[in-house]
Order: structure tokens, then sequence, then C-alpha cells
């Protein structure tokens, strides 16, 4: 019996394992991103540099493909004239994408029996890459000042009073809480007199006078 | 399994091993069975892990989806610029690549007949000619107050050939230089570079190279600290020759405020002070320290290259400047002065 020929992992060139998905917790890539941040200051330069679309002229697996090459691709290419493509019709094969970035990595994908417009939706994503890895940010921004204020020290921010003066300091040690009281905002309020049709009920005699 | 016996002696390494069998593997008419499956896995990972025969690295014009003709009309596509064929062909041929097939004519023995194709270099001279004088006054135009030493600093860093190279990696130039490697190195990707915008001079005239000189090579100072790139030595120094050079002979550096000494935890801020303005201040491990950075920081604010004040442009917005007005050079740093109309400001103390 003529069994289903699954082809070993080995078999995909090495340079199409350059991309990798977020995995599991374990073999999950992290880092910063390493795109060229200054593309777009002055011209975006698309990172997509070549497609190479493989497929079979005759097999069912590959009718979405056909069907794109017949009535997308010239489009593609029209609008994104700094891409180049690729077409490699291969009999009774899977049909693939293989799309190669600036950066020199390239990934592969299978596009086996879907439709032209997932292949669509495939390729614009391809397009708008980077290239770089999915990886997890450890931060979301990089910069190339690690540090505007400065290196760190226990000076930073202290007003310069403090170097003459003794402590324990109550004005320094008194405890400031973040919000106001309610006693604070009625207090304030009855100052601003915007406090009306209030029971006065411990009035003391000064404020009578 | 005799067949396979027979592959296994017939082959002359273990690659060669691996391949025979698996041409066996996928051929047979039965199909691939799952016990050589597994065996052939771990003999690929083992070949992978420690007697591995290193792949031989192939250029990527050697496989067949490659078409040099399509890739350099992408190429100028990619940078909206509109190289013609020909020239684009001359900037990504280098000398070396030249040179080798000179003398692979020369092995066949048909030496009479020479390689009648340009090399890079007089494009790449012309390039040079163009981007000095124009970096060094762009430059000039958005840092007004510094010396020159400062200006032909970060030119030399952003005309080295690490960063010329990035920058042409990350516009594609790498797969389509002609060279005798298959990895160009940085020296000649930097002079493809250099090549594109000579190429660019003699096409499209000067306008129009300075465009592209500020969209793809002077975007690389973005978010770069200028006082870094230039590596100022010995920041006291300067420092008191920079006040005397504006009549000022005394400063003085004070200790401002000093925690944990004898700990490895030490640290000192100092702050130099010209007739009782604070002028800069830093913090260090030791007083030596705290004291160069201080003179560091005062050098920095009064060069106005701290982070709020370098504000380059970049750009549509600095298409339409004239830069040919800062081609002049400043003086050097031994005889600069601050500039006399906002010497008070500029040395006011920090509050």
């Amino acid at each position: 019996m003529r069994g289903r020929v699954v082809k070993p992992s080995f078999a995909v060139p090495q340079n199409y394992y350059n991309l990798y998905s977020f995995g599991t917790h374990r073999i999950q890539l992290s880092g910063f991103t390493e795109q060229p941040f200054y593309n777009g200051l002055g011209r975006y330069v698309c990172q997509l540099q070549r497609v190479t679309f493989k497929f079979c002229k005759f097999g069912g697996s590959s009718k979405g493909v056909r069907e794109f090459i017949e009535t997308d691709v010239v489009d593609f290419s029209r609008q994104h004239p700094g891409v180049v493509v690729y077409l490699k019709p291969r009999r009774h094969k899977t049909p693939i994408m293989v799309t190669e970035y600036l950066n020199g990595n390239s990934h592969w994908m299978n596009l086996r029996n879907m439709t032209k417009s997932e292949i669509k939706l495939w390729l614009d994503y391809m397009r708008t890459r980077s290239g770089e890895p999915i990886k997890r940010y450890r931060k979301k921004i990089k910069t190339e000042w690690p540090s505007i204020q400065g290196p760190w020290n226990p000076f930073l921010n202290m007003p310069s009073f403090v170097n003459v003066t003794d402590l324990p300091n109550e004005q320094r040690g008194a405890f400031i809480s973040e919000k106001k009281s309610a006693t604070q905002q009625l207090l304030e309020m009855a100052k601003d007199g915007s406090l009306k049709n209030i029971l006065k009920t411990n009035v003391s005699q000064e404020d009578k006078e | 399994m005799a067949t396979i016996l027979r592959n296994v002696n017939a082959a002359k390494n273990i690659r060669d091993l691996l391949k025979k069998s698996i041409e066996h593997c996928t051929r047979s008419e039965r199909g691939l069975k799952r016990w050589q499956v597994d065996t052939l896995r771990v003999m690929y990972w083992r070949a992978q892990s420690y007697d591995a025969i290193p792949h031989p690295e192939r250029h990527r014009r050697e496989w067949q989806n490659w078409n040099y003709k399509s890739e350099l009309f992408a190429f100028s596509q990619r940078l909206s610029e509109k190289f013609s064929e020909e020239m684009l062909r001359v900037c990504f041929t280098d000398k070396s690549y030249v040179e080798k097939e000179d003398e692979q004519r020369k092995e066949l023995g048909m030496p009479e007949i020479e390689l009648r194709t340009e090399n890079n270099s007089e494009l790449a001279a012309i390039g040079t000619n163009k981007l000095t004088p124009f970096i060094k006054s762009y430059l000039r135009y958005f840092l007004k107050n510094v010396p020159e030493e400062c200006i032909s600093a970060v030119h030399n860093y952003l005309m080295s050939d690490t960063v010329l190279a990035d920058i042409a990696s990350k516009i594609g130039c790498t797969q389509l230089i002609l060279c005798n490697a298959i990895n160009p190195s940085d020296e000649v990707k930097a002079q493809v570079l250099r090549a594109l915008i000579g190429a660019l001079m003699k096409e499209k005239g000067e306008k129009h190279t300075e465009k592209f000189i500020i969209d793809f090579i002077l975007t690389y100072i973005n978010d770069q600290d200028i006082m870094e790139v230039w590596n100022l030595p010995q920041a006291e120094i300067a420092l008191s020759n920079v006040l005397k050079n504006n009549g000022i002979t005394e400063y003085e550096p004070r200790l401002l405020r000093e925690s944990g000494r004898n700990t490895i935890y030490a640290c000192f801020m100092v702050g130099m002070y010209v007739d009782k303005k604070l002028i800069g201040f830093g913090s260090g491990e030791t007083v030596s320290i705290a004291r160069e950075m201080a003179a560091y920081d005062a050098l920095r604010r009064m060069f106005k290259l701290t982070p709020a004040s370098t504000l380059f442009k970049f750009g549509k917005d600095a298409y339409n400047i004239d830069f040919g007005s800062s081609s002049q050079e400043y003086s050097l740093l031994n005889e600069w002065k601050l500039l006399d109309l906002d010497r008070k400001h500029q040395l006011k103390s920090i509050s």
C-alpha cells in the first residue's frame, strides 16, 4: 500500500527556518526591535525584496495560486515594483511561497488549498513585515540614548537645601498623601465660599464676632 | 536492505551516505518506511551536531529564481529613484570582480580578449567628493555651537565603512554586488554606496543627490548621542581651554554631595562653578571621575548637545534648506569661543 509520504523536516532548506513563531514559552524568542529604525524618516524602503511562488499547473491544491497569478499578480507587481516576483511551476507539488527580506531572512510558507483572497492577504502581511523573526519584545522601545538624565545616583532630583539641614527634618519627613482628604477638600471649599446650605453647629465665638 | 548496504559501501562520506539513503527511501516503490524515517532523522541531526561537514557557501545568483536585470530594476524602484540599468551595473561591479574575471581568462588561455567592464571606483570618487562637503555643511547648519572637531568626528563616523555598509545592506545592495567573494566585505559595500551617490550626481544632478543623502545617510545620526560619537578626550582640560578663550581664567570644581566614602558604593557629585554660578555637574565613584563628568556636562551644555537641543531635520522638511550657507569651517577647540550674543545665556547657572 502506498502511504502518505511525509516530507522530513530536514528537507526544508536551512535558511527558511530563520523566522520563528512565538512558540511555547520554553523556546520563545525574546529581544528588542532590530529593524532599521531610521527607515521612513527620509524615505520608506519596503523590506520585502522578492517573492517566489511554486505551484502546479494541474493540481487541485494549487487552484487558488493559479487564480491569483491569473488575476492579481500583475497588479501586485505594478503597485510594488520594488518586489521581484518569481513564478516556478512544479508538476505535482504543493504550492508554496518563499518571501525574502533585505536583512537576509526568508520565510517559507505552505499555500495548500488556499483561495485567491487568502493568498492576497498573506502576501500583504508578508510585504509589510520587516523580516525580523516574530518575538516577544522585552521592552516596547529601543533607543541609542540609554538614559537622558544620565546614570542614576542617590542625589537625583534632591533639592539643594538638604545639604545644609540637619536630619531628621520636619518639612522633609512630613507625610504628603497623593490625594486630598475629605476634610481638606471641605475646608478649601469653605474658604472659597463655594460651600453653601450647610449647618454650622460648632461655631466658635471668634467666628461669631 | 541489500540496496542500502550497497549504497553504504559506495558512499564517500556521511553526507553522501545520507543523500543516497534518503534517495533510496523516497524512491522505493513501497514508500518511506517508519523505521527508516527515525533512523535517518537521528543520523541527520548527528551530522548537524558534531561530525558535520559545512555546506559550501553559494551566492544567491546560483539559484534558478534569479534574474539580475529585474533585480536591478526593483532596486531602483525600491529607493524611488530612476537609475539607468547600465549605470547600476557599473555601480555594483567591484574592482576585485574585474580582476578575477581577467585572471580566469588568462588561465583559460585567452588573455587577448579583455573584459570591457568598468568598475565603480571612479563613481565612488565622485560620490565621496559630494558626500564630504555636504555632510559637513548639513551638520554645521544644525549644530551651531560646536567646534570643528565635533563636525569632522561625526562626519568620519557617517563615512566609516561600517556605517555605510550597514546602510547599503539595508537598502538591498548585498546580493547584487559583483565581487570576488560570496559575502562582500564592509569595504566593498561602502564603496558601492558611494558609487551609487556618484551615479546620481552624474545622472540627476546635485540637488537630487542631496535629497538622497539626506534621506538615506544623514538619517543614521537620528537618536545618536553626538558627544559619544565625538568621544572627546580629557574633558576638564578642554573645558579650561574653552573658558580661557572666553576670558575666564578661573573655574571652581566643588564637591556638591557625597555618599558612602570608602565603600564600594561610593558616590560623589561635583559641580563646576564660574563666578559662583553652576555651569555643569556630574557624578562618579571617585572624585576625579566625578570631576571629569562635571566638565563633560558643562561642555555638553556649552556646545548645546543635550538631547533636547540636538534637533535635526530629515526628509521633506530638509529638502529646501540652503545648506550652502553653512559651508564655512568653524574654529577649532583650542580657539573656540562662545557666540557673543548669547554668552550670558550660555553661561547661566543651572537651577
